[in-house]
């Protein structure tokens, strides 16, 4: 059966009138000319009038063809397979889809979906009905053919959950249902309306079914809630607590925000301009006892029309601290133990907010053992070649996959050099050592402008920052593909880096032992080694912050923490969970606080359209669904006309042509 | 049609240095650039005679005395001024202006005469203009006083295009303007004189006067270019025709091309300038290129 989506563009097909009429009106009219002469001048009464009447028939024919494929491209055909005859004991279906998704919370929009949902029931005697209730997917499901007790209590118990709404699967099961049969289909729907998820909805259904769209939301419903809350650990113990709070209805409001942390809590008015967020900073006082029920916070709204949003869940305890690993070349070498406890120092120490790492020391030959995934940064001190060519390899991994690695010359800095640029870590050749025989101040030179320690070394004034006595340093020389970042007063490389991956590799010229020099006591090498290893550790490091019905495994990186305790699909409700050692938030959608709504008849006007690519793109995940008997016409018909446009231009420039 | 119109600067640029001298020797009252009919001692040298009583002394050629022993005297051809008659067709015929022509045949014909009356008055002679329908619109009389260019040019544009055209009459009026020794030039499409143009020039150069004639046709109707069928209407005689010219061009074109040959043919023949003016050609391109063959041929 032949259907059109815009049947009323058929009407156009009178307009085929026009060229007709005009062919009829031009074809025996020639033009007038006065002309000096016409004694020259034959009549011309050939046999060839006949041949350019058919030629001109011709071209009547193509452009009428032209015009009528244009008119019912636009009215968009489709074939649709006639259902068969309904057999007499096949009784008519409907499917009630009921929206499960957060913001049917609000504005008692599940009460009323419940009675909208049992009138439908009654309205539908002798049909048979089955319900789906959807939120991200399909939370629960009846199909038809149930009986009319089932279906009753299958509505009692809806309740909608606290995830981000997407109806797209409850509509495909739903016309999967639908069309398995031959007989008369009904698909209703019962929802809010709330836009955030209805912004797109797939048009599946099939011309035939009748589509119905209950409105169980409230026009112009005032909604306040909370978007997001930081809290910042203060010097003194207390918090910093940073809440923003969005008004999502056209009328100001003002709301009373409270703030709560084990024993601790704080309050403020907020009064919000339509359409508008504010940020709310609130000051937490010392803790008494950290740790435990102080560490969660919870940010709370005066309740309004939609509660769900106006509870924010966040963490206000100690965050897990990024790791390092100090790799040493080995246990009886004593001059390696001051390098690293220069380095362990700057690193655990916390600095403007960023919590200090966690230090590891380990030995070059215990490398292997040590699990690099929750590693961020490697300090190897002059322990480069006494790695095996295996580490190096697993150094390799660790830096392409976003880790940074420093290294020192150690004992045989040419054979640590070879070794790097073998594995593609850092091409660089050592010259030998400079400045052995005599105490010589170089100090800091030059620091490349564009790299993330020109913000550092930014005022040369700071002289405290540049000078320093340098006794020994090896003299590199690096090739183009390593980035030379900071050099010495006398121009040789005294830190270079080589991005592989995602990762950085760094190399200093020096060890950071006071034989070598007096770098590890001044004021630059404390944020040299943390602005480099920050690198590594990207902003919100140590805590996750999801939506309710987030997949832990596809929300972001987690840094080898072990996901096996999670649900694979998520937290359903709003709190604060565990992961390994990371704290996560979970709380309700932004998107579901929404008040904007779709209109229900555009709604219903978009399920009943019939959309060839998506319906295509529908139906194979639907066994024997909408796609196998909807064949879209258009298409051929776009097709048709483009054929018929170039004919009628060739016909014409060939009738030209000949005269 | 103004003055600035009809004499364009770049034509003028064009043919400033040409004269429009006659083929013929002229009658003149005065001195000019043509040959008069009478022998006497003007600038050019052209034959010797017996000396006779009488003969002035100074023209004896001495030297040839002193060789022959016999005295002779040297004749030589006088120069003179001449009339010269313009004579302009505004048939109906004339009005037509083609798609890739400038302006209509008319137009086209009033500018020509207008630069030739424009050189002949440079060069001194007296210069008439003649413009003829089915009578004769404005000319100038036997007897009277030739008029001044702004006069001539203000009588040209007063003329309406249009009836058939009668050349007999004005030939008449143009023959009695030049008397028996003078320049006659004929503007026209000749469309209706295929047979009467050669006796028309032929009585013309009878009376030993010197003539030009210029056929003045569109470029359509030479080619005839048009596409589609059309409902030609003669503009003379307003006869119609229908037909599709891609289907009659060729026959047309053939026809067309032997008419100009035998205009050609019988102009030549009656030792008459010949020139072919189509309407879409640069008019001072068309008439130095002719002035510069007439002075050659002189």
């Amino acid at each position: 059966m032949v259907t059109f989506a815009y049947p009323w563009l058929l009407w156009g097909l009178l307009a085929l009138a026009g060229p007709l009429l005009l062919h009829l009106l031009n074809r025996r009219r020639p033009q007038m000319l006065v002309f000096p002469s016409i004694r020259f001048l034959t009549r011309a009464q050939l046999p060839r009038e006949g041949r350019r009447r058919l030629r001109d028939l011709l071209l009547l024919l193509l452009r009428m063809m032209t015009f009528a494929a244009a008119i019912l491209v636009m009215a968009r055909p489709s074939w649709t397979a006639k259902p068969a005859a309904s057999t007499s004991e096949s009784r008519p279906r409907a499917v009630l889809v009921l929206d499960g998704s957060a913001s049917m919370h609000g504005h008692g929009a599940a009460e009323k979906a419940r009675t909208l949902a049992l009138a439908e029931v009654d309205a539908l005697s002798g049909w048979d009905v089955g319900v789906i209730v959807t939120d991200s997917a399909v939370a629960s499901s009846l199909a038809p053919g149930a009986s009319s007790a089932a279906v009753r209590a299958t509505i009692a118990d809806y309740a909608p959950s606290c995830l981000a709404g997407n109806p797209q699967e409850g509509l495909r099961q739903a016309l999967a249902w639908l069309n398995a049969s031959d007989s008369q289909g009904r698909l209703v729907v019962i929802s809010d309306l709330q836009r955030g998820d209805w912004a797109s909805p797939s048009a599946m259904a099939t011309p035939g079914l009748e589509v119905a769209v209950r409105d169980a939301g409230q026009e112009g419903a005032a909604n306040v809630g909370i978007s997001s809350v930081r809290g910042m650990p203060l010097p003194n113990g207390g918090h910093r607590v940073l809440v923003v709070v969005r008004n999502y209805s056209a009328v100001s409001q003002e709301r009373l925000l409270t703030v709560t942390a084990g024993n601790r809590q704080q309050r403020q008015t907020v009064t919000l301009a339509p359409l508008r967020q504010q940020r709310v900073v609130l000051l937490l006082a010392e803790s008494g006892e950290p740790g435990g029920e102080a560490s969660q916070g919870i940010a709370s709204l005066e309740r309004d029309g939609y509660p769900l949003d106006d509870d924010y869940h966040f963490w206000l305890g100690d965050l897990p601290a990024p790791r390092a690993l100090l790799v040493m070349p080995g246990e009886t070498d004593p001059a390696s133990e001051e390098p690293a406890f220069f380095v362990r120092n700057a690193l655990v120490a916390e600095d403007g907010g960023v919590p200090g790492f966690t230090v590891e020391t380990i030995t070059a030959d215990l490398f292997q053992e040590v699990h690099l995934a929750a590693t961020q940064a490697i300090f190897l001190l002059g322990a480069t070649e006494s790695l095996a060519p295996a580490d190096i390899d697993e150094l390799r991994q660790f830096v392409e996959s976003g880790g940074v690695v420093f290294a020192t010359p150690g004992a045989a800095p040419n054979q640590a050099l070879r070794a790097l640029r073998q594995a593609g870590l850092f091409e660089a050749q050592g010259q030998g050592l400079t400045g052995s025989s005599r105490d010589v101040s170089l100090g800091i030179g030059w620091v490349d402008p564009d790299c993330p320690l020109a913000g550092l070394y930014g005022n040369p004034q700071e002289s405290d920052l540049f000078m320093f006595s340098i006794r020994r340093m090896l003299r590199l020389n690096v090739e183009p593909s390593v980035q030379t970042l900071i050099k010495t007063l006398d121009g040789l490389p005294f830190l270079a880096e080589k991005t592989v991956g995602t990762g950085r590799f760094y190399y200093f010229s020096l060890d950071f032992s006071l034989g070598w020099s007096d770098f590890p006591l001044t004021t630059s090498f404390l944020p040299t080694l943390r602005e480099l290893c920050l690198i590594a550790v990207p902003p919100g490091y140590g805590v996750k912050r999801l939506v309710c019905g987030d997949a832990p495994s596809v929300a972001g990186e987690w840094f080898g923490q072990d996901l096996s305790a999670a649900p694979a699909t998520g937290w359903p409700l709003p709190g604060l969970y565990r992961v390994g050692t990371w704290p996560v938030e979970v709380n309700v959608s932004n998107r579901e606080s929404m008040t904007d709504r779709v209109n229900a008849d555009d709604l219903r006007r978009s399920l009943s359209r019939v959309d060839a690519g998506r319906g295509e793109a529908a139906s194979p995940a639907v066994a024997g669904g909408i796609g196998s008997g909807d064949r879209p016409w258009w298409k051929i018909c776009a097709w048709c006309f483009a054929l018929l446009l170039l004919s009628e231009a060739t016909a014409r420039l060939w009738i030209g042509n000949r005269g | 049609m103004s003055w600035t119109e009809l004499l364009s600067p770049e034509v003028l640029a064009r043919i400033a240095d040409y004269n429009l001298l006659s083929r013929v020797a002229v009658e003149g009252f005065l001195s000019g650039l043509h040959r008069s009919v009478a022998r006497g001692y003007g600038g050019e040298f052209v034959q010797y005679r017996g000396y006779v009583p009488g003969d002035d002394l100074k023209h004896v050629d001495w030297k040839l005395y002193a060789r022959q022993g016999k005295a002779y005297t040297k004749v030589y051809q006088e120069e003179t001024n001449m009339r010269c008659a313009l004579v302009l067709d505004a048939s109906a015929s004339m009005a037509y202006r083609g798609t890739r022509a400038v302006c209509s045949k008319f137009r086209y014909g009033a500018m020509l005469a207008a630069c030739l009356a424009y050189l002949a008055n440079r060069q001194g002679d007296q210069v008439g203009l003649f413009v003829y329908s089915d009578r004769l619109l404005t000319g100038t009389g036997r007897g009277q006083r030739s008029p001044r260019l702004p006069q001539m040019f203000a009588e040209l544009a007063k003329v309406e295009v249009g009836k058939r055209a009668d050349h007999a009459a004005a030939m008449v009026m143009a023959e009695e303007y030049v008397g028996k020794r003078g320049l006659i030039v004929l503007l026209s499409d000749w469309h209706d004189m295929e047979q009467g143009l050669a006796r028309l020039v032929r009585q013309i150069r009878f009376g030993s006067r010197d003539c030009m004639v210029c056929q003045i046709l569109d470029a359509d109707e030479l080619d005839l270019p048009f596409a589609d069928q059309r409902r030609f209407v003669d503009s003379e005689s307003g006869d119609e025709i229908t037909t599709m010219p891609a289907l009659v061009r060729e026959n047309y074109q053939r026809r067309m091309e032997r008419f100009t040959a035998r205009q050609r043919e019988d102009c030549l023949r009656n030792r008459t300038d010949y020139e072919l003016a189509v309407t879409n050609r640069n008019l001072g391109d068309l008439l130095a290129a002719y002035l510069y063959r007439r002075e050659a041929m002189l």
